[in-house]
Formats: C-alpha cells, structure tokens, sequence
C-alpha cells in the first residue's frame, strides 16, 4: 500500500501541476503565442486510508475557481486517502470517492 | 513517469502543431490558388481553431515518494522541543542542600537562583549534542518503545546533563534524592511518551508533502481497469488566429499585415 495522503495535498498537487504546464507553455519560445490553457476539470479518484465511509464526491462546485481561491479551499481537507490504481480498486465502494476540481487559469 | 504537467504540455504542443500544419497547408493552397485562372478570385480555404477541449481518461499508478530525511526531520522535532523539557526538569522541587530540612523544596531553577538561565542552557546544550551524535541509533529506540527509552538512556541523559550544569552553577542543591530522581525519571518518560509522536507526525506530513503522481495514459495500462479506479482531466485551450488584413502604411503604400483576429 502507497504512503496514504491528505487530501488537499493530493487537490493541491494537481492544481499546481496544471498552473506549471500553462506557464511553461506560455514561456516556451515554440508556444506561447498560439495556444494557452484556459481551464481544466480534474476528477481523481480516491480511497480513504483507513477504509472508512468517504463523500462519493468531493468538490468545491460547479463554477470554476482561480487556482489560489481552490487551494484555500482545499486547506481544511485533512482525510488521508491514497489514489493508487491498486490501492482505489480494492477498497470498499463505500471508500472510494472523487476530488473534482475546476480551475480557471485564464489570467489568473 | 508521467506526471500530470508532461501530459498538459504535450496535449498544447500537440495543439499548436496542429494550427503551424494547418498555416503551411494554407499557405501550398494559396500558391496553387495563385496560379490558376479560375481558382485565384475564390478565397483561400483555412481552418480556424479557437477553441480546443480535449478529454482524457489516466489511471494514477502509484504516489512516488521524493527523498526525505527522516533523521533530519526527527532532530529538528527532538531538538526544537528541548527548551520547553529542560524548564520542566528545573521546575522539579528540590531541597537547597541535602542537609535542608524535608518541606524545603523549591523548584530547581529558583534554587539555582542568577545561575539558572545559564544552566538551563547547558542542560539544553548537552542534550542536544547528545541527541544529534547519537539521532540514527536515538529515533528507532525512541519510536519504538518510548516509555522504555524515556525511563532509561533518556532519564539517564539528564540526570547527567543536571548534576554537570548544578556543579557548574556552584550549587549543592540535593539532586541525588530519590525524590528528585523519581521525578525526572518521570519527567524523562513522559517527554518521550509526548515527542516520539510529535516527530512521527513530522515525519508523515513530511512524507505525504513530497510526491509525485505517476500516471498510466497508455491504452494497454488502463483499458482493463474499472472506471472506478480512472481519472479524468478535461482540459479548455484557446488557440489564438490570424488573418491578413490590407492597410495603408504612413507612406500612403498599401501593405499586408499579420493580425491577431
């Protein structure tokens, strides 16, 4: 089993990861002009570490958020879960749920 | 490994190919179109993207964990926490001379008097060095058994740490009393019983602070999963077009010019 994770580091990986891909897009010197990264709806699924009962989904909304606003709001989700193929298939349904996040990157 | 920004990166340089490919093919057309009689008073044809969203089912193989020192992160808990230990060893009662009467204890720290704050941090500094010297055997005793480790090299640690920094300050006060040792021996205990959880907690968040996520994208390493177990990104990219407009330069000359629409 994979070292088990908060989940809102997991929900603040992602965001920062999309942040790095739109920026190093926008600076490459074969990029920049022609297309940019405007959005992004990122649904991981997830077990909880300690096999108890989690939300089906867990999710700050439907409207997309500027990816600071979506980190504060991932600040209090302390769960430990684990995202591991492996580790999601064998937990119970009751366990396993989904972070979905949506996060507007235009200008932000 | 595939992380979540290479798959992001790779999907917008793919897109940006896409419209320099579509450019060229619109440029060989505009050739052709130039040299036919009939064709050269049509427009151009060219494919226009403004908007991309492209979705993509992963499955995330495994958390990679970075590199952590766990020894370092154990000090660094051990060590910050001392100053806080060491008051409370000098809070313990203490006859002022092992000839004072029994009902004469005062706290250590008062016994030593002016002295106190210096052997406070001799103490300190002593334990310290013996913590870091000796972290790589000190931690695993320590994690695993606190009681033991707190009621044994630890409370043994102090008792020295405490005579050597009462002799220095000058001090007779009666630190050999069982009384006195009964209640560092509970004092050392009790700081191993409350910090060996505290540094194991440093050491997950540490731990759970520094990954990676390796994703599967390959059709052979997620077609048999159940969707329970995928993940999905969707993803909006805007492409930026340009077209050609004709304008007057400050000469008055007609030119062409690249525009963003």
């Amino acid at each position: 089993m994979a070292t088990p994770i908060p989940l809102n580091r997991i929900g603040t990986y992602l965001v920062h990861e999309l942040v790095r891909a739109r920026d190093a897009f926008a600076s490459a010197p074969d990029g920049g002009p022609f297309a940019a990264l405007v959005g992004a709806e990122v649904s991981v699924a997830f077990a909880s570490a300690d096999g108890l009962p989690v939300e089906p989904v867990v999710s700050a909304g439907d409207e997309p958020l500027p990816p600071d606003a979506l980190v504060r709001w991932l600040e209090p989700l302390e769960r430990r879960v684990l995202v591991a193929q492996a580790d999601v298939k064998k937990a119970d349904e009751a366990a396993r749920g989904r972070l979905v996040l949506r996060v507007a990157l235009e200008g932000a | 490994m595939v992380r979540v920004s290479d798959i992001v990166g790779a999907l917008m340089r793919g897109v940006t190919t896409a419209r320099i490919q579509s450019d060229i093919y619109s440029a060989q057309a505009s050739q052709s179109y130039l040299t036919d009689e009939l064709l050269r008073s049509y427009p151009v044809p060219r494919a226009e993207i403004r908007q991309a969203d492209v979705s993509l089912k992963v499955s995330i193989l495994e958390t990679v964990q970075k590199n952590i020192d766990t020894m370092a992160i154990a000090l660094q808990t051990l060590v910050g926490d001392l100053p806080a230990y060491v008051a409370k060893v000098l809070a313990i009662p203490v006859r002022p001379q092992p000839s004072a009467p029994a009902g004469s204890e005062q706290p250590l720290g008062q016994v030593l008097g002016g002295a106190a704050a210096a052997a406070a941090e001799q103490i300190r500094a002593a334990l310290e060095g013996y913590v870091t010297t000796n972290i790589q055997a000190f931690w695993p005793e320590l994690s695993t058994n606190p009681k033991k480790f707190g009621s044994g090299a630890w409370k043994t640690q102090t008792q020295g740490a405490v005579a050597a920094a009462v002799a220095a300050a000058g001090s007779s006060a009666a630190i050999a009393d069982a009384n006195f040792t009964k209640a560092v021996a509970a004092a050392a205990t009790a700081w191993a019983e409350a910090i060996a959880p505290a540094a194991q907690l440093a050491i997950d968040l540490a731990l759970a602070s520094f990954f990676d996520l390796d994703l599967a994208v390959k059709k052979d390493q997620i077609l048999t999963l159940p969707p329970h177990v995928m993940s999905e990104f969707r993803l909006t990219f805007v492409i930026e077009n340009y077209e050609w407009t004709t304008v007057k330069d400050k000469q008055g000359n007609t030119i062409n010019r690249l525009t963003r629409k």
